[in-house]
């Protein structure tokens, strides 16, 4: 994959170039935008990145890693990725938060840091999706849909576990 | 989340309290709240130019080509609410922005799909389309990568997208199988 995001880099401009884009200003309007939204996750990652450096120094995150790793090394989940797992579908932020933890603790190429990387990008912040778009739909059965998409969530942990190894 | 933060903001300080490590355990708490500052000064330079990127390629109107080629897919899953060109436009424009990684641009498109359905099945199908999420480039764990330095940020990403393939295949096929055929 050497020269991948140069490649995609290039063939953004070049697009965008055929295409009469302003490609300038498109771009300043675009990272105005990235900029905002990299501030607006601050107060969820103190937040969290708190509650994660309190998990894991109180001795608690060793405990739930302990009571549930039975169940997740039943199906091939590391059970380093057992707080990555939980929280991914609750928080976008904490999630992130917890990549750059586990980035920091094993590593951004060590298998548990591209395992969980490639879980984060697979998966989505499914609680908050679900409820958005049903509440937007006015959907009141969504019980099935929900333990689909959980259940989709762990199976997307188990092949990423798999794929990683 | 207001739940969840609390038990388990509580839980820990309690164990801390108990076990006797309070001194680790508060200096952690601070060294993490000062790391989620610099963590995301350093990440607003990388979000900000990818999604700079980004915009160009929803200016370059990518996002109506990538449209347009979804349609038999669309007409395949969604047989019943692809009849309406509305509703199919919501659908097709929602999914192209996320596989573009166009977030904001997906998620009112997405809304305004879902307030279009007829259907439930259908809408529960596309519901598992969006908490499946596919992206063909994942700017911001890219971003995260080269933040934290890895050699090859970008390696992961062919294993991503098998992963991401695989996922809503599983998640449209259990969706499809208990959906059932009534409308």
């Amino acid at each position: 994959m050497n020269g991948f995001i140069l490649i995609v880099i290039l063939l953004i401009l070049l697009y965008g170039y055929i295409q009469k884009v302003p490609l300038f200003d498109a771009f300043l309007t675009g990272a105005k935008d990235g900029m905002m939204a990299a501030v607006q996750i601050l107060p969820s990652l103190i937040a969290l990145l708190g509650m994660t450096a309190l998990l894991r120094t109180s001795g608690v995150l060793s405990l739930f890693v302990r009571l549930l790793s039975p169940l997740f090394s039943f199906v091939g989940i590391m059970p380093e990725l057992i707080p990555t797992v939980i929280l991914r579908p609750l928080s976008g932020s904490g999630s992130i938060a917890l990549l750059t933890d586990i980035f920091k603790t094993y590593g951004a190429d060590s298998v548990i840091g591209k395992t969980a990387s490639v879980l984060m990008a697979s998966t989505e912040t499914t609680f908050y999706v679900t409820s958005l778009y049903f509440s937007a739909g006015g959907i009141k059965k969504t019980g099935r849909i929900i333990a689909i998409a959980l259940l989709a969530d762990v199976f997307t942990a188990v092949v990423a576990s798999f794929l990683c190894k | 989340m207001n739940i969840f933060w609390f038990f388990l903001m509580t839980l820990s300080s309690l164990f801390a309290l108990i076990s006797g490590t309070t001194e680790q355990t508060e200096a952690a708490l601070f060294a993490a709240v000062d790391d989620a500052v610099s963590l995301s000064v350093r990440l607003l330079g990388l979000m900000a130019f990818w999604s700079g990127m980004m915009h160009i390629l929803k200016e370059s109107g990518a996002m109506e080509k990538v449209s347009a080629l979804l349609s038999p897919l669309l007409k395949l899953l969604f047989p019943d609410s692809y009849r309406s060109t509305e509703t199919r436009n919501a659908m097709a424009s929602n999914i192209a922005a996320n596989l573009l990684g166009l977030g904001n641009a997906a998620t009112p498109l997405g809304l305004r799909a879902m307030r279009l359905f007829k259907n439930n099945s259908e809408a529960g199908l596309f519901v598992l389309l969006n908490t499946t999420g596919f992206c063909l480039l994942p700017t911001t764990i890219l971003s995260l990568r080269t933040q934290a330095g890895a050699a090859h940020p970008s390696s992961v990403i062919p294993l991503i997208w098998l992963t991401s393939l695989l996922s809503v295949l599983f998640a449209v096929t259990l969706g499809k199988i208990t959906g059932g055929r009534k409308k």
